[in-house]
């Protein structure tokens, strides 16, 4: 069957790209010491979704029916590593004695950057702040105004409104940009 | 102006994280993140989802890992599956008729009307009754699969797994290493079940295989198991 070979297909190269985000972000995580393999993750996804692509009778699933099995895809594994970084820190624990300071890689002590960004984000107007909060998190504009339901001119223009107005906040502070991104 | 805004964000890149969990208590929970997406969140959730997200890298790790989830949910939705609820069935009659000589434009102008509405009645109903089986589809974790799977001799497989409270009967799926769908059972009252020989010797060319497991309760909801992958073991 044509249809299914052309499904097939549009479908391959849709996963291939979800394949090498998931790859990188369990690699970059280090997310394999938690027992996530890659390679299962993204065989399993690819399973339940073409089982509703290929389904001849698709026009019966209700489009929610898709999301439903991604964001128990997704949970499922949140949940297995935050079980997983439980355990690692109550082993630790037990190793760290109780006087040493707590050393918290998490909180930004070691990023004053950071810290300083941050402040300056606090005094942008609320409509634009969230926005800018939004593309610090690393999200591009399509997904801002998916996330905030808004159209895309109006985030585009919180977006680019809100940009110049931390820039020029950020002047006034005496923020330098260095060279970096990194710490230290 | 770019690479200004550029170096801003990347002080706030993934990458110069380290790897160390620490507790997460206090951090928003997986299914308030996940919820936080939905359109109808209200927006001081979404906003005290974000104040702390951009304070903890471990949620903010978990929020892309949500998004580009969606993000492929929703490419499979639009490029995929949409155009073929649109290209569907009724499209295809449609064409039928008007290529079928019928020429007198009243009859086939009330024949599309008569078929649009069994069509929306078929459909409606379809959906309908899909809500009652499918919209009630719970994920099934964790599943407490189990195989077993014998060390010498001939090969027999053996699935297993705990009794879920309110079950009616289950039903196994199999699936090969390319994910497609080989061979499903009957209904099983019993929690286990013995892989038929001719199935076992067909997944042994394969490295691996996967099962999963549906559920079938009294009341007519289908719950599906996680899908479980299985190694052969090594000799
Ligand atoms: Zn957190």
């Amino acid at each position: 069957m044509r249809s299914r070979k052309r499904k097939e297909k549009e479908f391959q190269k849709i996963i291939n790209n979800f394949s090498s985000f998931i790859r990188s972000h369990v690699l970059k995580h280090n997310l394999q010491k938690f027992g996530l393999d890659p390679e299962d993750i993204i065989q399993e996804i690819k399973l339940k979704i073409w089982k509703i692509i290929d389904d001849e009778k698709n026009i019966t699933y209700p489009p929610s029916y898709l999301k439903k099995v991604v964001e128990s895809a997704v949970i499922d594994q949140i949940r297995k590593v935050r079980k997983e970084e439980e355990i690692f820190i109550s082993e630790r624990q037990k190793l760290i004695s109780e006087n040493e300071p707590k050393f918290n890689p998490y909180l930004d002590q070691d990023c004053p950057k950071k810290e300083f960004i941050l402040r300056a984000t606090e005094q942008l107007i609320e409509s634009r702040r969230i926005v800018v909060k939004l593309y610090l998190l690393n999200m591009n504009l399509l997904e801002i105004s998916d996330y905030l339901h808004y159209s895309q001119d109006k985030t585009r223009n919180l977006l680019y409104r809100g940009l110049a107005d931390l820039q020029q906040i950020l002047k006034e502070m005496g923020f330098d940009y260095g060279k970096k991104g990194r710490k230290n | 102006m770019e690479k200004k805004e550029e170096k801003i964000k990347s002080i706030f890149s993934l990458d110069q994280i380290s790897d160390r969990p620490v507790s997460r208590k206090g951090c928003p929970t997986p299914e308030d993140l996940l919820k936080s997406f939905a359109p109808e969140a209200p927006f001081e959730f979404k906003e005290r989802i974000i104040d702390h997200l951009i304070r903890c890298p471990a949620c903010q790790q978990e929020f892309e890992l949500i998004k580009n989830y969606y993000n492929l949910a929703s490419q499979v939705e639009t490029k995929i599956l949409k155009k073929y609820r649109d290209n569907g069935f009724f499209h295809r009659s449609k064409d039928f008729f008007f290529s079928s000589g019928i020429s007198r434009k009243l009859v086939t102008a009330s024949s599309i009307l008569l078929l649009l509405t069994i069509f929306s009645f078929l459909l409606f109903f379809n959906h309908q009754k899909d809500l009652e089986t499918r919209g009630n589809t719970v994920n099934l974790s964790p599943a407490g699969l189990i195989e077993d799977i014998s060390p010498s001799g001939e090969t027999v497989v053996k699935l297993r797994w705990n009794p879920i409270p309110g079950a009616s009967f289950y039903r196994v799926e199999i699936f090969d290493q390319e994910m497609a769908f080989l061979w499903k059972s009957g209904r099983l009252t019993e929690t286990s079940l013995e892989l038929p020989e001719n199935l076992t010797d067909r997944l042994k060319n394969q490295k691996f295989f996967f099962w999963q497991l549906f559920i079938y309760s009294n009341d007519q909801k289908l719950i599906e198991s996680q899908v479980k992958k299985v190694n052969w073991p090594t000799q």
